[in-house]
């Protein structure tokens, strides 16, 4: 069972006569007809519509309209229309804001629609024309009419908001400093996650599991715990702050930057680590025995051929420093990017064209990336290709080489270590340095328990619907003749590539009218979360699926088993570790979740990683600090609680 | 085999476990949601007493700035997913009214309140009022040598350059009354330019009106523009904030209270609404705010401000107008 | 130290953990010898090969290369050079600068080092493949840079893990005789890891098989082949017969050796042997006759062993049988059954064993 099948899919050519043939079968099978056809429509709906309501938006201006309704006797009196017009003319001369005017008849009703400007606000527009209009009531009376006054929207096609998009800075300016720290953001935390990796892997046998616990410790946490901790340290009034009377001032651009290093280190670090260990030790050993020293090898050696493996992991955090919401959101300061821009578009002033132009720019280096990496660099790795791997000792590595990493990564770690211990000061004591009197008042926030147990709901129930729809996913791709697949599998991995926040707009813009009106319902949150997930526990189900010889199946099927009792007896067990592992995931990053969801809460779903951000926001670090804990806390014991489970019933991850 | 046999028991448990937190506590009891841009810690006092005097749950949150609120309120309409708003903006309150997002409701609990913190048409009430103030920490004022903020004007200053924090009027309920206010007194034109000179004075925005005065308590800037309670209640608390009242007199805002068109506990909202009204109400409500709108009930009042004649129906209809001629000066 | 003498390794011992891999290993390989460590895995060839080349140090005792105590001495500054059983090529790199790696790292000048590659790539035959990249050669072809990118370092002992093992059969013994070409043509001492007994009996100079950490015997291919230390490399290298008993007469011609297939008449070794010792006699099967029962045996002198056919099984180039004489099966080697005949399973033979045989003492 340990061999694997990779590319069966791809290798497996047929003819055009065989295709219509397995076509033909496939609609004569009303059970995979169905959930083939499920699948589809669910994606479709919960993925892909959103984001083309996006674009479409983005593609539109509207503005505030003002409809007035002339209704009039039947027949009309003599010369009606060009008498109204007059009056309409001289009324609205003196109305500001108007854009264009338009005057219709109809039969029973003359309309007049008054475009306004389109910052203008429409309800003074309408008091505005509605005295103007009062005004001209001698000239109206004599044509008998009844008018009405109704507040519209002018909605066309149009490139005018991005061409507002270029011309101002303060929308522009956003897109400039997402890539500039994305960029910013990589090149530091790629190499310390080298170090973290090399170290780990080259130093001692114990400081690997010492870097391990360190590196991924920021996982349990939401992301945004790092701001919270360097606000408290750094901040106008900071600790350390105070403490060496700097003038320092953690927000903006060194705060987003130090906070999302240390938030995107665990990713680089697990990436980079794999490379390096699938790497093994034989190519360095063959370069050492060349004569390299231990730096040569390192250089000319070991980074060259880990190239293809750390790309991918810079090209991964590139796209998360872009889509991260929670850190520029708390820490950022004034300097404006573009995922917290589109929410504040649209919260400040309900500007959802530009919100939505700021999500295309958010899609297109995603998608370029992701693009890139699915094209590019899928199967380009260079692995030794061993029958058994060298079970040799460790050889220690020069000290002029290990130890700057070794120093680097500790230093780092330390940073880790003192955010997380601000956090649990920071909780326990009234003001943290200020009055160091140890309380448990901030624990006592009836909101902040109820969001608790809210987010504890959501995550269970996003944890559970990803990796079904994943897995179900997966097996179609693998192991069913369907058509279309790769539109099926770029369809579900887009949940993943495109930042929250454009999904969280998204789903505004297509769930909040009737008859898909789900805003407001705690399942649209559920929803939002698992299809944004499924890339996960598809990844992990087709690569699972691909290690079962599919003559289990088919020996399982002899035996008479039928399709669904193949899935639920043979294939299910078998893939049950891809669910785990998707679960896990599903539910560690819903627990942690902020920038899709904070466009889809109401009152009485708000979860506890938003409520920590709002309490945060208005100072009350104290409190935040108190949820975070008890956050984590949930987190790592959902985790044990798991590990007991699944001890239990000797399930494996991965 | 056998071991994956076993190992389907897994997800038939984690299923279970699913269904059973997700299934169990099918609220027995009606619950009332309703938004708020009210502060956390305010909230989190009032409404386990309310929850007490209307015998049903509350579910508030999420905690927005008062833009923020109106905002997806205009979003959600006219689905609204709340039942009800308890304190937003005045001005919101007004255009609200007009453009039909309310329920009408006549309180009996209200009838001795005078007419002017009530809408004529019973859409909503106004259980409250704020009003703008200046929170100055003394002792950075005296290590960095700054002169003691006087006046609106004084805040123009450049010696305050990067020493002055405000809410950003594209979130902030408190910064639009501040804006609003300072167009009212000087006029647009005159208006603008003293924003000119006080935004380059600010050293940063935040996002909720309260922020500043905890900045300035904490130490971390001179002067911050907030509002009464933000800044009173830390006096009180023995913060290093003093609060100062503009020479040329604040707006003040009430606070508003009203029923959303379409609301599925609209009983729970009306006892709400009679609460608020209510002696034990505006008790509990004056134990956090300076002013409440029933005579004879006790509040913080700590300054008796100069208030001017704030048109809150004028903030409401140019609230868009000013706010992208803001964002186009001087969003950073 | 003798001219002759280019490694001596005095009383390795290495431990991981609980288990000895190396234990009081010492051995003196010869300047442009080619020696092969055999045995099982697992009895620390490996182990004694890395210790050679730098990549493990050994808990105690020492290594001399040419003179110099290099046992702490990592193997970037050490004159060997090793060929691992995987060649790990670098695959980022053409074949050219794989085997011109190690000449830039020493900073030979830019013109030497493209005539060392070019030197070696025809040393090797493989002129005009420089500039492919490993991963398009063949397993045979990889082999060649590996051991060509090992010899540009011109190491005073070359050292090869097992290299021939990713290879098929064929090319197996193909690479066997190149190397052995080379290894005559450029008189460079090598060091040969494998556990293939043939591959290494057709290549070496030398044999040191060794087992769970202790060498059990150097000595030529023949040597130990004819002659094995003891039991275990007699059972390790080819088929063996293990016939152990005791002396119970001792006469000036010969003695008599009691064992389970009954008495037989040897030759006395060359170490003493008095009634009583018990001795093993060690006969490999093509050294057993085999003829029907009663049939005159070929020489004066051999020893009769009546016993019946319990299997028979013809190979083309020779026929095996395994023939039970009372309480013991005896495997013999009939190297021409076209001639002798065909015995069937069940038939009653005599199988005739020579006086001369090689005894180990037990």
């Amino acid at each position: 069972m340990g061999e694997t099948f990779p590319e069966v899919r791809q290798k497996r050519r047929t003819g055009q006569g065989d295709r219509i043939a397995e076509l033909g079968r496939f609609f004569r099978n009303p059970g995979l007809f169905t959930i083939t056809l499920l699948a589809f429509l669910l994606i479709f709906l919960f993925i892909v519509y959103p984001i083309g309501r996006v674009l479409l938006k983005s593609f539109t201006v509207s503005y505030p309209a003002v409809i007035v309704t002339f209704h009039h006797p039947r027949p009309a009196p003599e010369g009606f229309k060009e008498r109204l017009a007059g009056i309409v003319d001289r009324a609205a001369y003196g109305v500001k804001g108007i854009e264009a005017r338009r005057l219709s008849a109809e039969e029973r009703e003359t309309v007049l629609t008054v475009r306004f400007r389109k910052d203008w606000d429409d309800l003074k527009g309408l008091n505005d024309l509605r005295r103007a209009l009062g005004k001209e009531k001698d000239s109206l009376l004599p044509l008998a009419v009844e008018i009405k006054y109704r507040l519209g929207q002018e909605t066309e096609a149009s490139f005018l908001t991005y061409r507002e998009f270029f011309s101002q800075s303060r929308y522009y300016r956003a897109l400039k400093n997402s890539i500039l720290l994305a960029c910013i953001t990589t090149l530091i935390v790629v190499p310390i996650s080298f170090c973290f990796a090399f170290s780990g892997l080259k130093g001692p046998p114990y400081i690997r599991g010492f870097l391990k616990i360190f590196g991924l410790l920021p996982l349990v946490a939401p992301p945004f715990i790092f701001s919270l901790a360097l606000i408290i340290l750094g901040g106008r009034q900071g600790i350390i702050t105070r403490l060496l009377d700097l003038p320092l001032n953690i927000y903006g651009w060194q705060g987003v930057i130090i906070a999302q290093t240390v938030t995107f280190l665990p990713l680089g670090y697990l990436m980079i680590e794999n490379v390096l260990r699938s790497l093994g030790s034989n190519l360095e050993d063959a370069a050492l025995d060349m004569r390299a020293s231990d730096l040569q090898v390192l250089l000319k050696v070991t980074i060259p051929l880990s190239a293809p493996g750390i790309l991918k992991a810079a090209l991964l955090v590139f796209i998360l420093s872009i889509a991260d919401f929670g850190n520029p959101m708390l820490i950022g300061g004034d300097v404006p990017f573009l995922a917290t821009g589109a929410y504040l578009l649209w919260v400040s002033e309900n500007n959802l064209e530009m919100a939505a132009v700021f999500c295309v720019f958010l899609i297109i280096p995603s998608m370029i990336i992701f693009v890139v990496n699915e094209f590019f660099l899928k199967g380009k790795a260079y692995t030794t290709v061993s029958g058994k791997p060298q079970e040799s000792e460790r050889r220690p590595v020069a000290g002029k080489v290990l130890y700057p990493m070794l120093g680097f990564s500790l230093a780092v770690s330390a940073l880790i270590v003192l955010c997380f211990g601000i956090i649990f000061l920071g909780a326990v004591t009234k003001i943290l340095m200020v009055d160091n009197t140890f309380t448990l008042e901030h624990f006592r926030s009836p909101n902040g328990f109820r969001t608790l147990i809210t987010s504890v709901k959501f995550s269970l129930g996003a944890a559970l619907i990803a990796p079904l729809i994943g897995i179900t996913v997966a097996y179609l791709l693998v192991r069913k003749k369907i058509p279309l697949k790769r539109v099926l599998e770029s369809m579900s991995l887009l949940g993943f590539a495109v930042p929250g926040t454009v999904m969280g707009i998204g789903y505004i813009l297509a769930f909040n009218t009737p008859p898909l009106l789900l805003t407001g319902t705690f399942a649209i949150l559920i929803v939002n979360e698992a299809f944004r997930n499924i890339s996960v526990s598809l990844e992990a189900g087709v690569s699972k699926l691909h290690q079962i010889d599919p003559a289990i199946e088919e020996a399982a099927a002899d035996m008479g088993a039928g399709s669904f009792k193949t899935y639920t007896r043979v294939v299910l067990p078998l893939i049950s570790s891809a669910f785990v592992a998707g679960f896990i995931y599903t539910f560690m990053v819903g627990m942690i979740a902020v920038s899709a969801v904070i466009f889809l809460i109401t009152p009485g779903n708000d979860l506890a990683s938003l409520y920590i951000l709002s309490v945060a926001e208005q100072g009350y670090l104290g409190m935040a600090c108190a949820i975070s804990v008890m956050l984590i806390a949930v987190v790592l014991g959902s985790l044990g609680g798991l590990k007991i489970m699944m001890r239990w019933t000797k399930t494996e991850i991965l | 085999m056998k071991g994956y046999v076993r190992s389907l028991w897994f997800l038939v448990l984690a299923a279970l476990t699913g269904f059973l937190i997700l299934a169990a506590p099918a609220e027995a009891q009606r619950v009332l949601r309703v938004y708020t841009h009210n502060d956390t810690a305010e909230m989190e006092k009032w409404v386990p007493e309310a929850e007490k005097a209307i015998g049903m749950k509350i579910e508030w949150s999420p905690r927005m700035a008062s833009m923020e609120l109106w905002t997806r309120v205009l979003a959600e309409a006219p689905n609204f997913h709340a039942d009800m708003i308890w304190g937003f903006l005045n001005s919101h309150a007004q255009v609200g009214a007009q453009r039909g997002f309310f329920l009408p409701y006549k309180s009996p609990a209200w009838a001795d309140i005078p007419a002017e913190f009530k809408d004529p048409e019973h859409l909503w009430y106004g259980y409250n009022y704020w009003f703008s103030a200046l929170g100055v920490n003394p002792e950075l004022l005296r290590k960095k040598k700054l002169p003691r903020p006087r006046s609106w004007m004084d805040l123009t200053n450049p010696v305050y350059k990067g020493e002055l924090v405000m809410p950003d009027p594209a979130t902030s309920g408190t910064a639009f009354i501040f804006v609003s206010a300072i167009m009212q007194i000087f006029g647009e034109e005159k208006g603008w330019e003293i924003l000119e000179q006080i935004n380059r004075n600010a050293g940063q925005y935040t996002k909720s009106g309260s922020a500043p005065a905890h900045s300035v308590a904490q130490g971390e800037f001179a002067v911050g523009i907030s509002w009464d309670q933000a800044v009173y209640g830390r006096v009180e608390k023995g913060f290093p904030i003093e609060g100062i009242i503009p020479a040329e007199g604040t707006a003040f805002d009430l606070e508003a209270v009203a029923i959303l068109k379409g609301a599925k506990n609209v009983e729970g909202a009306r006892r709400l609404i009679d609460w608020l009204g209510s002696k034990e109400g505006q008790t509990q409500i004056g134990l956090l705010r300076s002013k409440v709108v029933r005579p004879g009930i006790p509040a913080k009042v700590s300054v008796d401000p100069k208030l001017i004649r704030y048109d809150a129906l004028w903030a409401g209809e140019n609230q868009k107008r000013i706010m992208s001629e803001w964002a186009k000066r001087f969003q950073r | 130290m003798g001219a002759k003498e280019i490694l001596r390794l005095t009383g390795l011992v290495k431990r991981f953990g609980d288990l000895t891999a190396l234990n009081q290993v010492s051995l003196v390989i010869e300047r442009g010898k080619l020696v092969t460590f055999l045995g099982p895995s697992g009895c620390g060839k490996t182990t004694l090969l890395r210790i050679i080349s730098g990549f493990s140090f050994p808990d105690e005792g020492e290594v001399v290369l040419d003179g110099e105590d290099i046992t702490q001495t990592p193997p970037n500054v050490r004159d060997t050079a090793m060929v691992f059983q995987n060649y790990a090529l670098f695959p980022h790199l053409t074949v050219a600068q794989n085997i011109a790696f190690g000449l830039k790292i020493m900073k030979k000048p830019k013109k030497k080092i493209e005539d060392e590659v070019e030197r070696l790539l025809n040393l090797v035959q493989m002129e005009g493949l420089g500039e492919r990249r490993p991963h398009a050669l063949s397993g045979g072809q990889q082999q060649r840079v590996a051991l060509a990118r090992a010899l540009s370092l011109e190491p005073k002992i070359l050292l090869l893990d097992e290299p021939l093992s990713n290879l098929d059969a064929n090319l197996r013994i193909l690479m066997r005789g190149e190397i052995r070409k080379l290894h005559r043509r450029l008189g460079i001492t090598i060091i040969f890891v494998t556990h293939d007994q043939e591959e290494a009996m057709s290549l070496s100079d030398e044999l040191i098989v060794m087992d769970r950490g202790v060498v059990r015997q150097v000595a030529s291919p023949v040597e130990i082949y004819e002659t094995p230390a003891d039991e275990f490399v007699a059972r390790f290298i080819g088929q063996i017969n293990f016939l152990p008993g005791y002396v119970t007469a001792v006469m000036p011609e010969g003695m008599i050796l009691t064992t389970e297939i009954g008495e037989l008449f040897l030759a006395p070794p060359d170490f003493p042997a008095a009634p009583g010792a018990r001795l093993a006699a060690v006969v490999r099967p093509e050294s057993v006759g085999i003829a029907r029962r009663g049939a005159k045996p070929p020489e004066e002198g051999m020893n009769v062993i009546p016993g019946r056919v319990e299997a028979a099984m013809y190979l083309g180039f020779l026929m095996r049988y395994t023939v039970r004489c009372k309480d013991m099966s005896i495997q013999v080697d009939e190297p021409d059954p076209r001639y002798n005949g065909i015995f069937d399973e069940g038939s009653e033979v005599d199988l005739y064993l020579r006086r001369r045989v090689h005894l180990l003492s037990r």
